[in-house]
């Protein structure tokens, strides 16, 4: 099967589009409203 | 100090937020935000806080790593009281994990009463009891033979070394100064490489305060646990024997004496699979909505366990829904190990040939004759369950490294439901060494895949507690093989290898010959040897010869 050349462009531009987001994910803000915070919790056996 | 990173949706507050927590001694392979993970993303949309805290003495958190003992189980009952204070809290927490993150789930809510605020645990691919990480009743578990991984090898050794060696990443004050402090001592490295990597480990002191199934009856946080029949890192019975020691709590009296309530969730999965199936998921976001935010979604109510069976083609397409583990109706069913040689001895051959007519069976009735009850191997340290199916001597003469016997075909489908026996009479030429019996199904076409297998370090024949040696003297050893959900096929055969070490699944034993009692021997208590399986339905029904 052969394929014209538009459908090899839109193609292309899907998976332009595709490696952008995967690379653009991990710097992502936190999903809007959430918080992060790190806690220090005393217990024996440590100081 | 116990680092713990904490993620969580504000807008949920007014209405209190429960907490999922991980406490994981390898967040470093995490860094760097360890709540930003497949849990965190799927409940805090929901209103759930994610908390994901590093185990004592590893990455951001003080101390020493201990090994699952006691001060880390006090660290992680510190954590989750904590985590339940908070404002936001409504004072519910769940832990969940896969791997020694399932274990330290275990491991706090075996404390009971001391940590009410622990609602509810989902141990994936668990350890319950430390000992039995490393050792197969006396036996070190060592590699998988079937592909190329570690089966518990690894620890203590690669949290001695590695994971309560580094550093945390983010310097945190007098916290990160304590941690690389406490990064340099000993920490008990020593005692944990001896207990570890013993030839005769002893269920010492140091394994009882490591054993949670022991506590198992004093749990009170609802429990589903998660495993793959075939994970041979985390055995899998380290999740079936935590489920049947686990009570559960009588809702007509007054008195709470055990859990809300527990299940089980069993697939054909290794190490990493403890959770496949599509119904895994539902369930789990039920569960932990009934138990930490009190909706009535009848999940108590439903069968308390789902397996994934397996035959000689592989694993079951779908799920049971049971009611109970082992499955109902269970029995247990027995067979003996016969042994004849029709041929005499050919004269200066010690081992005869192949079609020479030793034949190994397991049969519905003892052997109450002296004629053919004793039959002899050689375990050089060097078999392994493979080669001893392999090899083309087992069927028709002596199995010079183990023996093999087979049943008749049978005559109908026939499922087992946990763990074989084999109740063994032997009398073994060197003091130390292992008795590995593998049970297999035998198709038509003579070709056999392993089925269970069972480790037993012969010191330990009379129980763990302290190592026994003995020579050259007939004695009982019983070997409880590791438990499978397995259906046999109607026409297919149970097979049996009785075999000392099983090189690469565990460290060999002591090498020497090995007679097994095939009927009668002198100061026996016992008539021979004998399989016992435990079959739903309680029947082996056999096709006549």
């Amino acid at each position: 099967m052969t394929s014209s050349p538009r459908s090899a462009r839109r193609r292309l531009s899907l998976l332009l589009a595709a490696v952008c987001a995967v690379t653009l994910l991990p710097a992502l803000p936190a999903a809007a409203g959430e918080t992060y915070e790190v806690h220090h919790v005393p217990t024996v056996g440590a100081r | 100090m116990i680092r713990v990173e904490v993620r969580r949706d504000p807008s949920f507050d007014a209405a209190k937020q429960p907490v999922i927590l991980t406490y994981s001694p390898d967040n470093s392979l995490s860094e760097p935000e360890t709540a930003d993970d497949s849990v965190g993303n799927r409940y805090v949309p929901r209103g759930y806080a994610r908390a994901v805290a590093d185990v004592l003495g590893t990455r951001g958190s003080t101390g020493c790593w201990d090994y699952g003992g006691a001060d880390e189980q006090q660290s992680g009952v510190d954590v989750v009281k904590y985590l339940a204070a908070l404002p936001w809290s409504n004072g519910k927490v769940a832990m969940i994990g896969g791997s020694y993150n399932g274990t330290t789930a275990t491991m706090v809510a075996a404390r009971g009463d001391a940590v009410p605020e622990l609602k509810a645990i989902v141990p994936i691919a668990g350890i319950s009891r430390w000992y039995g990480y490393a050792y197969g009743n006396g036996a070190r578990y060592f590699l998988n033979s079937q592909s190329a991984t570690d089966e518990g090898f690894d620890t203590p050794l690669a949290f001695d070394v590695g994971f309560a060696k580094t550093v945390a990443a983010d310097p945190m004050g007098q916290a990160f100064a304590d941690t690389v402090r406490a990064r340099a001592a000993e920490c008990g490295a020593v005692e944990h490489t001896e207990e570890g990597y013993s030839r005769n480990p002893d269920y010492d002191g140091f394994w009882l305060e490591r054993d949670y199934r022991k506590d198992a009856a004093d749990i009170r946080a609802a429990v589903l646990i998660a495993h793959g029949w075939q994970d041979y890192n985390v055995k899998q019975e380290e999740g079936t024997t935590l489920f049947e020691a686990i009570r559960v709590d009588n809702p007509s009296t007054s008195a709470v004496e055990g859990a809300p309530f527990k299940k089980l969730y069993l697939t054909q999965g290794t190490h990493s699979g403890g959770t496949r199936g599509d119904r895994w998921q539902p369930l789990l976001d039920r569960f932990l909505a009934a138990t930490l935010t009190g909706e009535d979604n009848g999940v108590e109510r439903e069968p308390v366990v789902l397996t994934q069976g397996r035959t000689f083609a592989g694993a079951d397409p779908t799920f049971r829904s049971e009611a109970s583990y082992p499955a109902p109706g269970t029995k247990e069913a027995n067979l003996w190990l016969r042994r004849t040689f029709d041929t005499d001895e050919i004269p200066g051959v010690t081992l005869p040939p192949p079609g020479t007519g030793e034949t190994g069976a397991l049969s519905s009735k003892p052997n109450n004759t002296t004629t053919d009850n004793v039959f002899t191997y050689v375990d050089t340290g060097l078999a392994t369950e493979e080669v001893s199916n392999r090899d083309p001597l087992n069927e028709f003469g002596h199995g010079y490294y183990s023996l093999y016997y087979k049943s008749l075909p049978l005559a109908a489908d026939t499922r087992i439901s946990g763990s074989a026996v084999l109740d063994a009479v032997v009398r073994n030429s060197t003091a130390g060494q292992h008795l590995t019996p593998v049970l297999l199904d035998v198709a038509p076409n003579g070709t056999a895949k392993t089925v269970e297998r069972g480790f037993l370090h012969l010191s330990y024949r009379n129980g763990l507690a302290r190592s026994q040696p003995t020579a050259g003297e007939w004695i009982d050893a019983d070997v409880e093989l590791l438990p499978q959900d397995y259906t046999f096929k109607a026409g297919h055969r149970i097979g049996l290898l009785v075999q000392s070490s099983n090189t690469v699944w565990a460290v060999p034993g002591a090498v020497g010959t090995m007679n097994i009692a095939n009927g009668r021997v002198p100061d026996a208590t016992r008539v021979g040897s004998k399989l016992t399986l435990p079959v739903v339905g309680g029947e082996l029904r056999f096709t006549k010869p």
